[in-house]
């Protein structure tokens, strides 16, 4: 066992070196930018910071936006890469070429996506011309409220490729001979899929649904595309919009002290995800 | 013991490295001479630098200077120069400076001179003259002529006013007898210059002889050539062409350069004509010689060209370069190449392409991420050296490896050609400078100051370094110029990492990044440097309170920037306006401006100097009107919203607005041919002023003060670039030193707008010139009176003397750069002048996606909906607000 872990250190350094240099020391260092007032002197005032941040009606405001996105998109990125990805484990081997395809959004890149979206949903555009045939009028995509739609779809559209890949793979660790066997003890395919899709996939889902928390947190570049530093739409203005112009204005103990707010909120959220997972498991393994 | 000894040997030590240093200076770049400096802040058009090339082992020098162009031959490096004159073409000192002429003059000699035919050369003495008494016009009458002149001057780098067949004044006879005598009138054969009528009419025979420029100069084989264009204009049809193009030679002897045709095969031009000609003209850029090749670049019909002669044969031959590249420096390379500088606007970056001249072949050789706008090349065949100036340093690297590129020496100026010397010297020269730079990094500077000038074009950090140079040499200052607006700046970075690599920045006073320093205290403390609080202290208190911030210099003002429309007050007044007739608030002067065209018919005063800018003008008027109102919201301390009553109704009165009833059109409705009418009598508005006194020169319009309402006092935004230093700067001290000195290199308009000591009115460059010139004229025209016989000639005597006198009056009212008038309206103003210290409307524009502007348009395609466009402002200005909170 010794040696074993003796052997995985040369493999394991270059990322975690990689990892400290650049996520670590930089997160644990910038916890003493954010209890400075960010002047040249760069005098110590405690929480200070964190007060006035968490007081600031533009990060609430922020918080509160990204929140909502991360609530709407993450849960709608889980459940359709899964019922993605379980049907194009279905359709195997004949879905080779929808398999690759649906990786395709993610590899391009944002700003010509975007392009496309704002074809897409102008006021005279295709999506707006489809309504007009379908009987409907046409709607403001990108201006008022309804600028959400399409910041939502194109996070769906852009993200949900690599959620795919992550459970299909799940999907195919999974021994047909389970399924062989539950099929031959008489169990329905509801009953295959909670008792053995489920259990065995859980660990890839507790972690497509951090990522896509995690992607939905960082919905920034779609917003800043379509609805620039300060959006005309309120609804559009997130958490990183107000760290980008914090950050313009040379103001970094507000963009590191926004960071530090957030990455707590984020780790209460992934703390209860955790939970939740090893509850599930419980349940799914030792409630027989 | 030993310790006596250890302290002996540490004091000896001490005592080798204050010799050390003290010596600095004097080991400092050693070979580094400024050959010749015309300073660019207050800038001479009189003087201009031609052409420099290598003569053996040192170097030529072609310079236009009081009405001569001379050859300075330097043997080499550290010599001085043998002078030899080239053409004495006086074009602003008729009588020249030197005793002979003077005499000459005074004696009368020079009436009874020679009087070539017309379009005969002139031994010498020659010039390109505008018959009297049209050239009795002061230099810099009004902002267009005064332009116009400075664009002689300008295009003087290049374009030599040598004009074969011209005549020299002093073979002029100017007595009544000889002006009026149809011989001396033959001397400027009708139509050359003016016909008769002052006008040209239809059938109006057109006789003269081609003018033969010689535009640039070359060394070949030791020898000294230089390309002679023929140039012909037919002011009938206004069309001009070119008739040839001859080489000629020069004998340098006896103080003089001799010109002769140069006894070489002439060129096959005509095969080329069609390649190298941009409507009717051409000229040859960058000309330099590689063996027997003589190359050069040109702007022709497509685009740009590389022209190439052989000069055994003749034979010229072209290539084209690439529609879409901006070359900003072209040099020979090695094995019958060129060196192209590239920079790119979309990208922003520079790059040195080499086109090889036998198959057309590109190949980029070397990019530079943060390239500047302009760029020198010059390739050293003897060392296969390519040397580059970019970015405010000379670099080297041998030409088979430029990943060694290396910056081997400053070089302040903003934008230079490059020609290289025996020993690792380069030469680095424009139309006013010339500047000798070794080319060896280890003797160096040992004190390095970077500057980020963020101007884009602003000369005073440039013109700084030929300060310091004098009075520091152990110095070097580097500085990067860029536009703000174009690149951004690196400031918030440089901050954040705490960088000490930008010893300087100039920043606009209003822009997010300066007050983002400004906010956080990242600017350090000017005040302990005595000459910067002294110069502080003599601004106008309005620049003085934007200086200061508790009580301490945070920055000193090194420009201005702003937009602001012009009002010219010497148009309004001569076709009759007052003051009291001017409108006081923005209102008034909507109402004023509707009329205006009514006043302005059948005057020779236009309106605004272009007539295509009816978008421009009520653009200008919107942000003016905005600027005001921010300022006055923040004088009075209230909470800025742009959704009000007042603001609204003034906007909505712009925007409703027919520019087009004034005759002003779109710049859409341009019919390409790019046009811009500019009326010699001057245009009552200017598209844009940036100073509170105006521009540099008289007549370009001064702001006009206007309230936003009745009972409020006016306002004028002045927007200005400041220099600051960087807290964590490692020569802070230095820094400042520089900083002090820029403020004796100022532009002069800054100079008078800042400082409140500056208050002597001052005189055009050329005003003593032109005094001298009419008093001259006027003494020569009352003796011939005295002379008259009694009856006619008596009276055409007299009246031409009159005339002399009537110029001579103009001259002393109107040849100003800066009148007593307008530094006393400057005074006026100076209670309603106020430094933007926060462009919120260009923060919230910046800001304006596509969207919002389709939210902002109105139902017409030219008009902005005011209530969307206002709400918008406030809706972004609040979330810039609340975030600061």
């Amino acid at each position: 066992m010794y040696k074993k872990f003796r052997l995985a250190w040369p493999f394991l350094l270059p990322g975690l070196a990689g990892l400290l240099i650049f996520y670590g020391i930089p997160f644990v260092g910038g916890i003493w930018y954010s209890v400075t007032d960010g002047k040249v002197q760069n005098a110590f005032v405690g929480l200070e910071n964190y007060i006035s941040v968490w007081n600031n009606t533009m990060f609430q405001m922020g918080l509160k936006n990204t929140m909502e996105l991360s609530l709407i998109c993450a849960p709608l990125l889980f459940l359709l890469s899964f019922v993605l990805a379980a049907g194009l484990h279905r359709i195997r081997p004949a879905g080779g070429f929808f398999r690759s395809g649906v990786l395709l959004p993610y590899l391009m890149p944002s700003s010509a996506i975007l392009l496309i979206w704002l074809i897409w949903f102008d006021f005279r555009g295709p999506v707006n011309r489809l309504l007009v045939a379908l009987g409907g009028t046409r709607v403001d995509w990108l201006v008022g409220p309804e600028a959400r739609l399409p910041v939502i779809l194109l996070f769906l559209w852009k993200n949900l490729g690599f959620c795919v890949v992550i459970f299909m793979s799940a999907l195919q660790s999974i021994p047909e001979s389970l399924y062989e066997y539950a099929t031959l003890e008489g169990a329905s395919f509801m009953k295959q899929t909670f008792r053995i899709t489920l259990p065995l996939a859980i660990p890839s889902a507790f972690l497509v649904a951090i990522l896509s928390f995690v992607n939905a947190f960082r919905i920034f570049k779609e917003v800043y595309f379509i609805a620039g530093a300060y959006p005309n739409e309120p609804l559009l203005y997130t958490l990183q919009n107000y760290m980008s112009n914090m950050y313009n204005q040379l103001s970094y103990q507000n963009v590191t002290t926004a960071a530090y707010i957030f990455a707590v909120i984020v780790f209460l959220l992934f703390g209860v995800l955790f939970l939740s997972q090893r509850s599930a498991l419980k349940r799914l393994n030792g409630g027989d | 013991m030993k310790n006596q000894t250890r302290k002996k040997v540490i004091l000896w030590l001490a005592a080798l490295v204050l010799l050390v240093t003290s010596c600095a200076t004097a080991f400092a770049s050693p070979g580094d001479r400024t050959i010749r400096h015309a300073s660019s802040v207050d800038w001479n058009y009189n003087e201009s630098i031609d052409s420099v090339f290598r003569m053996g082992d040192g170097f030529g020098v072609i310079a236009y200077e009081d009405g001569k162009q001379n050859l300075m031959k330097y043997a080499d490096t550290e010599s001085e120069p043998e002078k030899y004159l080239l053409r004495d073409n006086h074009y602003y000192d008729p009588f020249g400076e030197t005793e002979e002429t003077e005499e000459a003059q005074m004696t009368g000699e020079a009436a009874e001179g020679t009087e070539p035919e017309a379009g005969e050369p002139a031994d010498e003495a020659e010039i390109q003259f505008e018959a009297k008494p049209e050239t009795a016009e002061p230099a810099a009458e009004d902002g267009a002529a005064a332009e116009e002149k400075q664009e002689d001057a300008e295009a003087a780098d290049g374009e030599q006013p040598a004009v074969e067949g011209l005549l020299s004044l002093d073979d002029i006879d100017w007595s009544d007898e000889a002006l009026n005598d149809e011989s001396a009138q033959s001397a400027f054969p009708e139509g050359e210059y003016y016909p008769a009528d002052g006008e040209f009419q239809e059938g109006f025979q057109y006789e003269h002889e081609t003018s033969y420029y010689t535009q640039n100069w070359f060394m070949w084989n030791g020898e000294l050539y230089g390309i002679a264009v023929g140039q012909d204009w037919n002011p009938t049809t206004g069309e001009q062409s070119v008739e040839g193009v001859k080489l000629k030679h020069y004998k340098l002897e006896d103080g003089k350069a001799t010109e002769e045709d140069a006894d070489l095969p002439e060129w096959d031009y005509d095969k080329v004509s069609g390649e190298v000609e941009s409507y009717g003209s051409f000229y040859l850029n960058d000309i330099c010689v590689a063996g027997d090749t003589l190359i050069g670049q040109t702007w022709g019909a497509g685009g740009n060209v590389i022209m190439t002669v052989d000069l055994k044969t003749g034979s010229c031959s072209t290539m084209n370069m690439s529609m879409d590249v901006n070359v900003i420096a072209f040099t020979a390379g090695p094995e019958g190449s060129v060196l192209l500088g590239i920079y790119d606007w979309n990208t922003q970056k520079g790059s040195i392409i080499r086109k090889n001249l036998s198959d057309g072949k590109e190949e980029t050789i070397k990019e530079f991420e943060n390239g500047s706008q302009s760029m020198g090349l010059c390739y050293d065949a003897e060392t296969d050296t390519l040397y580059v100036f970019q970015s405010g340093e000379l670099w080297k690297a041998p030409m088979a490896d430029l990943t060694k590129l290396e910056a081997v020496n400053d070089c302040p100026l903003t934008d230079c050609h490059l020609t290289v010397l025996p020993k690792g010297f380069v030469l680095a020269w424009n139309s006013s400078n010339i500047l000798l730079r070794n080319t060896d990094p280890s003797v160096r500077g040992t004190t390095m100051l970077h500057v980020e000038d963020n101007t884009g074009y602003n000369q005073t950090m440039s013109e700084t370094v030929f300060s310091l140079n004098e009075k520091r040499g152990d110095l070097s200052v580097v500085i990067r110029q860029q536009y703000e607006w174009m690149s951004g700046t690196n400031v918030l970075t440089d901050m954040m990492n705490k960088d000490s690599s930008t010893d300087i920045y100039v920043l606009p006073y209003e822009g997010t990044d300066f007050n983002a320093l400004k906010k956080r205290g990242y600017l350090a403390d000017l005040s302990d440097n005595a000459e910067i609080a002294d110069c502080v202290n003599r601004m106008y208190p309005y620049i003085q309170d934007a200086m200061k911030q508790d009580g301490k210099i945070i920055c000193v003002p090194v420009g201005l920037s702003g937009q602001t429309m012009g009002f010219n007050y010497k148009a309004w007044s001569k076709i009759g306006g007052t003051e009291e007739e001017l409108p006081k608030t923005w209102d008034e002067f909507l109402d004023w401006l509707e009329k205006l065209p009514e006043r302005l018919a059948g005057t020779e005063v236009k309106l605004t100097q272009d007539e295509y800018m009816a978008d421009s003008m009520s653009g200008m008027l919107f942000s003016n009107i905005v600027y005001e109102y921010q300022i006055m919201k923040d004088s009075k301390g209230e909470e800025l919203v742009f959704n009000t009553p007042l603001l609204k109704k003034l906007l909505d009165r712009v925007n409703n607005f027919d520019f087009r009833a004034l005759g002003l059109k779109s710049w859409t409705e341009n019919d390409g041919d790019n046009t811009v009418y500019y009326s010699e009598n001057g245009a009552v508005l200017s598209p844009y002023t940036t100073s509170p006194m105006g521009q540099e020169y008289e007549g370009y319009g001064e702001p006009m003060p206007l309230s936003l309402e009745e009972g409020e006092d006016p306002i004028i935004p002045v927007q200005i670039y400041v220099a600051c230093v960087n807290p964590f700067s490692e020569h802070a001290a230095e820094a400042k030193e520089f900083l002090a000195l820029a403020m004796d290199n100022l532009e002069m308009i800054a100079r008078y707008s800042f400082f409140a000591d500056q208050t002597e009115p001052l005189r055009d460059f050329s005003y003593e010139q032109q005094k001298k010139m009419y008093e001259k004229y006027r003494d020569l025209a009352v003796k011939d009176a005295e002379k008259a016989e009694e009856g006619e000639e008596k009276i055409q005597a007299e009246a031409i003397v009159k005339s002399w006198d009537e110029d001579l009056e103009r001259l002393e009212t109107e040849s100003w750069r800066l009148s007593p008038e307008r530094i006393e309206r400057y005074q006026k103003i100076l209670p309603f002048c106020k430094v933007l210290d926060h462009d919120f409307q260009r923060e919230v524009q910046n800001t304006i996606t596509a969207q919002d502007a389709q939210l902002m348009g109105g139902e017409e395609d030219d008009n902005i909906n005011i209530e969307n466009f206002l709400n918008l402002m406030d809706q972004k200005m609040q979330m810039i607000r609340d975030e600061g909170k």
